[in-house]
């Protein structure tokens, strides 16, 4: 016969009296009897416990506490309320010191838990891994792709027995797309296989994830693409139409609706529509493969160097692939062309290490204090002891004293945390996704935690109190080992002062950034960006066509806009050279219009910049020619920047001029022609990256930018006639712009979110720490509050008084800030060695942080002794 | 009535006790309060009241009837004392006085 949960009946049987115990265990079991047949195990054994909870209390109660303890009981919350309210000082201090850095620990737990989550919804995560690869020559060719392009590599799935599924996602680019007469250009839309649900977890709220994708030109909407498309209407079986890569419009039928992702993944989805056919499954895609149940990873990575090279006849050995586990993606990835940003890992331990510091000092300063609270107590010790209280009793009595205000502490913080949720989420961007049982969970273990180190040695010295002494109102020990406490104040200083200049040496190097010049200017620059072939086709006739609107001062276009990396780097072949064909030189590759050096007045070191002629010459590429003609045949010009006129070997940017070189990307060959200038290196991406050797040339078919000069104030009238321009010789095609110095802000903006959380952290911590501080001088001077007044009645001055108060905790604070020095100075320098340029660390953050925490110190230790000694030391003396 | 008045639930238990006979145990009280109230009852409200009316002298109880559906435990089999007949009586008839009383005023109003 089946019977409850043994522990339940165990712990029913603990707790109930006997004279109930049989009746009630009968009765429960019973029910649990007749649950069990009617809705079965769990159902019954839920309202078993259920049960035993309704018989917890007092009425049935084996209360092993007669009467007098419940007293006792009451007595201590009693005094602990009454000393909350009475010391509002101390209390006050360690309830604003211990909320604040719960909340501030609980939302970093929020924030750190959220970055780790990335992608873990996904119920198959732990099987599923992204194809990435590494292409990279001895001559410093080196580009990692989180994408892949090989052909083969949809054999995978064939070749390996372990992989069970293999997934790719195309047309990453921006997509056009057209219903009816509204037209949209949509991110994250990509097109992919129909295995894709039986891969990743997506929730589909209307159709059928078996058949979503498997007739060709479907689509699946996310619910939020789906109401902007259709409004409220059902959007199932409406037809859209989607442009493909070759600006054609292919008609897709809607097929489904999905759920938005949640924020915490790498891939972001707007819509996935097919690949329709085996001839589309190729090039450029982010691949996935899922593995078979039990199948390693490991057996996969051993084979696949000799599947590589089975494949790839020139040079295998450059090629590597590698497999990223679907989770590290986020965090540890930050390879070219990721989907979207990913995380910066070491933020994250920095937050950590900071929240804990935080938690440290906060738990300091409650200890502290409850230690030198002490004296405070000796006497209402001294009366419970008399009275019979034992020491268990008086050790629990201590515990609970620290448990209860860490518990308001908690309760506080946790408020507060609440209200600071949604601004931390408006700033960081999105939605924090996290666990919110663990959090409540993690939150009761630290009050705990935090509640057994405050009140060890508060219990410690009370159970060995003497009632004589205690009731005296003194103790038989000293308060306080005093290395012990030393040791806590001069770490709270240490980590202060840490902080502190931690904080001040990254504003530095931030600001060092942000000032940097770039080298271009990027003031009144609007980008038009991504226009798709059509449009760089009508490029020259677009161009006049902006050039008129009265405000605009010059047009170009380029292939990239400056602040967003080139990632196409190519060979660099110098005619008449002898070169290791395996091992050139490589490059990036910039094409412009002529005029654009001009427009980002990009200044020239040496020669011109590209002749006019140049313009004349290349022709457009007619659709029976092959690329490969087409780009050999076109005759070309160029210009190197600095560093790679260094790379390729020549001595100054003259001895470059009239060399003849060539530009290669895989089988794609740029015409040979003369380096006609030399550019001054400018900062392609942020400066926290190195200057990359660059090739620049003009080429019509690879203009993927324009860029528009304004000379007025009047942006959004520009914006408006560009955009009217645009519609009329390109009524299907939906524009998208910035401008050029918001992009260059944003280059800076995750740096300058966590600088700004960072620093409101720092000042948090440095505040509690000195709360603590500031609670504990008080303190000492109100103890020594009769010395100080014998001492004045000798004849001693103020500065005296001063010296004999605050000697402790100024050389303290001087000690433990020069032990900080070398331990910041050797990590942020590890910090700064990320940063291609960086400054050096001098002085003057650590001086600033020392100056401004002694300053703080000494005028907190001066206030307290001067409060002390202004008093008539008569009246302090009379109550002896 | 003074001294001894006893809550609605107490007497609901205690008429539900005399109801049963002898069978009147907390689990078959429960039932039966369930099945002529209507409300929803706890079991552990039926267990105190049971006890609290024991205290009072107006119930007294008997251990037997163990089985195998309780795990071998035994009941706490309930009867009702003279004294408690007395006391449902003396509210019965407080009651029907009561009772009577308003239908005569209101003819008399009527």
């Amino acid at each position: 016969m089946v019977s409850p949960p043994k522990i339940l009946q165990s712990i029913l049987r603990k707790l109930c009296r006997d004279e109930f115990l049989e009746s009630v265990e009968g009765d429960l079991i019973a029910l649990y009897h007749r649950r069990h047949e009617q809705r079965g195990k769990l159902y019954a054994s839920i309202y078993y416990l259920l049960d035993v909870i309704q018989f917890i209390q007092p009425f049935f109660l084996r209360l092993n506490c007669n009467h007098t303890n419940a007293d006792m009981y009451k007595s201590y919350f009693k005094i602990i309320f009454r000393n909350i309210l009475k010391k509002k000082l101390f209390s006050g201090i360690n309830l604003l010191g211990m909320s604040l850095a719960l909340g501030i620990v609980m939302a970093t737990f929020a924030f750190v838990s959220h970055e780790s989550s990335y992608d873990s919804y996904h119920s198959k995560q732990d099987r599923i891994y992204r194809v990435t690869y590494r292409y990279n020559n001895q001559n410093g060719y080196d580009i990692s792709w989180a994408r892949v392009v090989q052909p083969w590599v949809n054999e995978l799935e064939e070749v390996f027995p372990e992989v069970e599924k293999l997934v790719r996602f195309q047309s990453f680019r921006p997509r056009n797309v057209k219903i009816g007469t509204n037209k949209f250009r949509e991110k994250y839309a990509f097109s992919t296989d129909a295995t894709v649900f039986d891969v990743f977890d997506f929730q589909f709220i209307s159709g059928d994830p078996q058949t979503a994708l498997k007739e060709p030109y479907s689509v699946v909407l996310t619910e939020s693409i789906a109401k902007k498309y259709f409004g409220e209407n059902q959007p199932l079986g409406e037809a859209i139409e989607i442009y493909n890569d070759l600006g054609e419009q292919e008609t897709h039928k809607v097929t489904a609706v999905i759920k938005d992702q949640p924020s915490n993944t790498h891939m972001p989805v707007n819509f996935l529509s097919t690949i329709n056919s085996p001839e589309e499954r190729a090039g450029w895609a982010y691949t996935y493969i899922l593995l078979k149940e039990n199948a390693k990873i490991q057996s996969v990575e051993q084979q696949i160097d000799q599947f590589i090279a089975d494949r790839v006849e020139e040079n295998p050995e450059f090629l590597t692939y590698s497999f990223q586990p679907l989770t590290d993606i986020h965090l540890h990835s930050d390879l070219s062309r990721e989907i979207k940003a990913n995380g910066n890992y070491d933020y994250l331990l920095i937050f950590s290490l900071i929240a804990l510091f935080l938690l440290a000092i906060a738990t300091i300063n409650f200890a502290n204090l409850n230690t030198v609270q002490l004296l405070n107590k000796t006497r209402e010790i001294g009366i419970r002891k008399v009275i019979g209280a034992r020491k268990a009793n008086l050790k629990f009595y201590m515990y609970l004293e620290a448990f209860v205000l860490t518990m308001i502490g908690a309760v506080v913080g946790a408020v507060l945390f609440w209200l600071l949720l949604s601004p931390l989420e408006n700033f960081v961007g999105y939605q924090l996704t996290f666990n919110h049982g663990l959090l409540i969970l993690g939150l009761l273990a630290v009050v705990v935690f935090v509640s057994l180190l405050a009140g060890v040695y508060p219990a410690q010295v009370i159970s060995g109190l003497q009632p004589i002494f205690a009731l005296k109102g003194k103790l038989n020990k000293r308060v306080g080992s005093k290395g012990a406490k030393t040791f806590l104040v001069g770490l709270q200083f240490a980590i202060s002062a840490a902080l502190m200049s931690g904080t001040l040496i990254f504003q530095k190097q931030f600001q060092y950034i942000q000032n940097a010049q770039l080298g271009y200017d990027q003031q009144q620059v609007l980008a038009i960006m991504d226009i798709p072939n059509e449009v760089s086709d009508s490029y020259e006739t677009l161009k006049t066509k902006i050039l008129e609107i009265p405000g605009v001062a010059d047009v170009s276009a380029s292939l990239e806009i400056p602040t967003r990396p080139i990632k196409d780097q190519g060979m660099v072949r110098i005619s008449g050279r002898e070169q290791d064909d395996d091992n050139l030189p490589s490059a990036d590759i910039q094409v412009i219009d002529i005029n654009a050096l001009e427009l980002l007045n990009i200044q020239l070191v040496a020669g011109e910049q590209l002749p006019q002629s140049i313009k004349n010459i290349n022709k457009k590429l007619n659709e029976s020619e092959s690329i490969d003609d087409y780009m050999q045949s076109n005759r070309k010009a160029y210009l190197l920047n600095e560093t790679a006129v260094k790379l390729l070997g020549w001595e100054s940017p003259e001895e470059a001029l009239a060399n003849e070189i060539s530009w290669s990307i895989g089988n794609i060959r740029l015409a040979p022609g003369p380096v006609v200038g030399v550019v001054k290196d400018f900062h392609q991406e942020s400066f926290k990256t190195t200057i990359d050797p660059l090739v620049m040339t003009y080429e019509p078919i690879w203009l993927r930018q324009v860029l528009v000069k304004v000379d007025s104030d009047n942006y959004f009238r520009i914006v408006d006639r560009i955009n009217q321009q645009w519609n009329d010789l390109f009524p299907d095609i939906p524009m998208e712009t910035a401008f050029l110095d918001s992009e260059f802000e944003k280059l800076y903006q995750s740096e300058q979110k966590q600088f700004v959380l960072i620093a409101i952290i720092t000042v948090i911590t440095v505040f509690i720490a000195f709360l603590g501080v500031f609670g504990l001088i008080s303190f000492t001077v109100r103890l020594r509050l009769h010395e100080m007044a014998v001492r004045k009645v000798l004849g001693a001055r103020f500065m005296q008084i001063f010296q004999v108060l605050g000697k402790e905790y100024i050389l303290l604070n001087f000690v433990s800030m020069l032990l900080t020095v070398p331990v910041v100075w050797y990590f942020m320098n590890d910090w700064l060695e990320n940063y291609a340029y960086h400054i050096e660390i001098g002085p003057i953050g650590f001086g600033i942080s020392i100056l401004s925490i002694s300053l703080i110190l000494l005028s907190t230790i001066y206030f307290q002794t001067r409060k002390a000694s202004i008093r008539n030391p008569a009246e302090i003396l009379r109550n002896d | 009535m003074k001294g001894n008045s006893i809550g609605e639930f107490e007497e609901l238990v205690l008429l539900a006790v005399g109801i049963l006979k002898d069978d009147a145990y907390s689990l078959s009280i429960l039932e039966e309060l369930k099945i002529r109230t209507g409300r929803k009852v706890l079991i552990s409200s039926v267990h105190k009241v049971l006890s609290r009316l024991e205290t009072k002298g107006l119930l007294e109880s008997q251990m037997g009837g163990a089985s195998k559906e309780r795990g071998g435990r035994s009941k706490k089999l309930y009867t009702v004392t003279g004294y408690g007949i007395k006391v449902l009586s003396e509210s019965h008839e407080l009651r029907i006085g009561m009772w009577n009383a308003m239908n005569e005023a209101n003819l008399g109003l009527g």
